[in-house]
């Protein structure tokens, strides 16, 4: 399998050595169009690992243990001539330039370096390992298409994170049409919302967060957030990005950056908080309302009233919430991959 | 520092983008203030959680091979 596995990767990059010599002066994009119908049947990664070096491509694909690669050189120090032999140790500003100037063995390397960066952040984004993997495809694919539009007003790796972004909230988009409803929004009724209950006042908040339980599947609740507030926890706490790349990477300001990330780790609180109490709270609450705007303040109980709004009031809620009659697997996504 | 203030920072504080001078009133005032701990503990739990997830390998056959 080694040796078949590296003939392909020798294969590839012969093919787009051959390629790069008869289109020296063709730009990426044209390339691109070029070669697009035959990449993307091929997978458009299968060229960016398998240009690598033969030892490069080995490494990753049967995951031998490597030594560091050695210190990557300075922007004081000269730029190296790009050659095929040493691509590998260019700094990522030098094989930058290189993949603008239209070299695929460039982009394949630095696609190399994010890739599993980017991958993990599709998967805290959508959840499961197919949508992950398709989303980074996509972002690679499309890093690689525009790579000549990458003006470097951010680091390489902040541009990539930025299209694989979009990219997850577009897929969120469109799985919204399911209906799935996050934890975190509000309760809706025919005539007005109300917010969901936190837990039984038995606990103190954070007696509720230290069991392992709830915290340990924490994956399932940031699942749960909205895709603003999943976002901003991904970007600050799973990609570890500071306020000033975030900034960067969406466009908005150091104190939006700030709030946004203050709000949606409310919000991952609040959720697990609420979990304690998930389908109970949300029963409690349905019955809380109705009582209230059933029963009457002065006039007595109209408990007839009170039964029939209840009955087509809770059914609707529980509905709205993503609960069927009968149905307590409610509408967990995904789970732990790898 | 009040609360209000006090709150506010949390999410600065557990990110170490705050300046020196705020995060020591910040600690000075979440000793004084047990609602203001209480609050940080909690979301400190909650983002240490997420923090200690682990990171995933590229699924099998990511690369087509």
């Amino acid at each position: 399998m080694n040796a078949v596995s590296n003939d392909t990767g020798l294969k590839y990059k012969e093919e787009f050595g051959r390629q790069r010599r008869i289109a020296t002066n063709q730009s990426v994009i044209e390339l691109f169009n070029h070669y697009h119908s035959r990449l993307f049947m091929l997978r458009p990664l299968n060229q960016f690992a398998a240009m690598r070096t033969k030892k490069g491509a080995s490494a990753r694909l049967f995951r031998i243990d490597r030594k560091p690669s050695p210190k990557k050189p300075s922007k004081k120090n000269p730029p190296v001539e790009p050659t095929a032999v040493c691509k590998e140790t260019l700094s990522e500003d030098d094989l930058v330039t290189l993949a603008r100037q239209g070299d695929i063995e460039a982009f394949g390397i630095l696609a190399g370096l994010y890739e599993k960066k980017t991958y993990n952040l599709a998967y805290r984004m959508l959840g499961n390992v197919e949508d992950a993997s398709d989303a980074t495809q996509e972002a690679l694919t499309k890093a690689f298409s525009s790579i000549v539009s990458f003006k470097g007003m951010s680091s390489f790796s902040t541009w990539l994170y930025r299209i694989a972004a979009n990219i997850c909230l577009d897929e969120l988009r469109r799985r919204k049409r399911n209906k799935v409803v996050p934890l975190d929004s509000p309760l809706s009724l025919p005539d007005g919302e109300i917010p969901r209950e936190l837990p039984s006042p038995c606990e103190t908040p954070e007696q509720i967060l230290a069991r392992k339980e709830l915290l340990g599947d924490i994956q399932k609740f940031i699942l749960s957030l909205s895709p603003d507030h999943r976002l901003s926890i991904v970007l600050r706490d799973i990609r570890g990005l500071s306020y000033e790349e975030i900034s960067q990477l969406t466009g908005s300001s150091l104190g939006t950056v700030k709030s946004r990330i203050h709000r949606a780790r409310q919000a991952l609180k609040n959720t697990v908080l609420n979990e304690e109490l998930s389908s109970s709270t949300n029963v409690a609450s349905v019955d809380r309302v109705l009582r209230t705007r059933y029963a009457g303040d002065s006039s007595g109980q109209d408990k007839n009233a009170y039964h029939a709004g209840l009955e087509t009031g809770a059914k609707e809620c529980l509905e709205d919430i993503g609960v069927k009659p009968d149905d307590k697997n409610s509408k967990t996504e995904g789970g732990e991959g790898s | 520092m009040n609360c209000e203030e006090c709150l506010d920072l949390i999410t600065a504080y557990l990110d170490d983008e705050i300046a020196a001078k705020e995060a020591r009133d910040f600690e000075e005032h979440l000793l004084a203030c047990d609602a203001c701990r209480s609050e940080f503990q909690q979301m400190r739990m909650v983002t240490d959680a997420v923090r200690s997830l682990p990171e995933v390998d590229l699924p099998l056959g990511f690369h087509g091979i």
